[in-house]
């Protein structure tokens, strides 16, 4: 998974990769990053999540090799 | 730019939008935005508002430049131009790519004090 914007200084890192139980929904593994990135629980309700390119919800289940991304929200323009 | 371009016989308005960095972020003077994005998911998210704009609106074309990196202040980070036969399709599409840009692309920005 990866971090982006300052999301990389909460957790001291770009990327950082879990292993999951096969049927690990986003939620959970959300869940799982804030326990092992704790700095990250402040900005819990605003994180936003996407596998690949796209955004997805906490019941997306995520199958072996996707690529997770957490951020907070977009400030382009 | 968009002097320079073709355009179909049926436009009847371009709408060009630059947005410009300010001096203020909050309370705060700065000399400049430092951008970052995520580019290949940006890209990706342009392409799903582009797609609703062309089922929303008879437009014939959408153009975005968003710069990434230092940009001073006074000096646009976004370029949007769009082209419709009627200036109102124009001005509402345009305003709506940047509005879904603001809720969807990602683009992140951090302030460089003055």
């Amino acid at each position: 998974m990866k971090f982006w914007s300052y999301f990389r200084d909460h957790t001291g890192c770009t990327e950082t990769a879990l292993e999951l139980a096969k049927g690990t929904t986003l939620g959970e593994t959300h869940a799982a990053v804030l326990d092992e990135f704790p700095k990250l629980a402040g900005s819990k309700n605003s994180t936003l999540k996407a596998v690949g390119l796209k955004y997805e919800d906490d019941g997306f289940v995520l199958s072996d090799g996707d690529e997770v991304s957490f951020f907070p929200p977009v400030q382009g323009g | 730019m968009a002097k320079c371009r073709e355009m179909g016989k049926g436009i009847g308005a371009v709408i060009c939008f630059s947005g410009v960095v300010r001096e203020i972020e909050g309370d705060t003077l700065i000399t400049a935005i430092d951008y970052e994005a995520h580019e290949e998911m940006a890209h990706h998210q342009f392409g799903l508002i582009f797609d609703a704009v062309e089922k929303r609106w008879p437009v014939e074309s959408v153009h975005v430049v968003h710069r990434i990196g230092v940009v001073p202040v006074n000096e646009p980070s976004l370029w949007v131009e769009v082209t419709a036969p009627h200036r109102a399709e124009a001005f509402d599409a345009c305003q709506f790519v940047i509005d879904e840009m603001k809720q969807k692309v990602p683009i992140w920005k951090k302030s460089i004090p003055a």
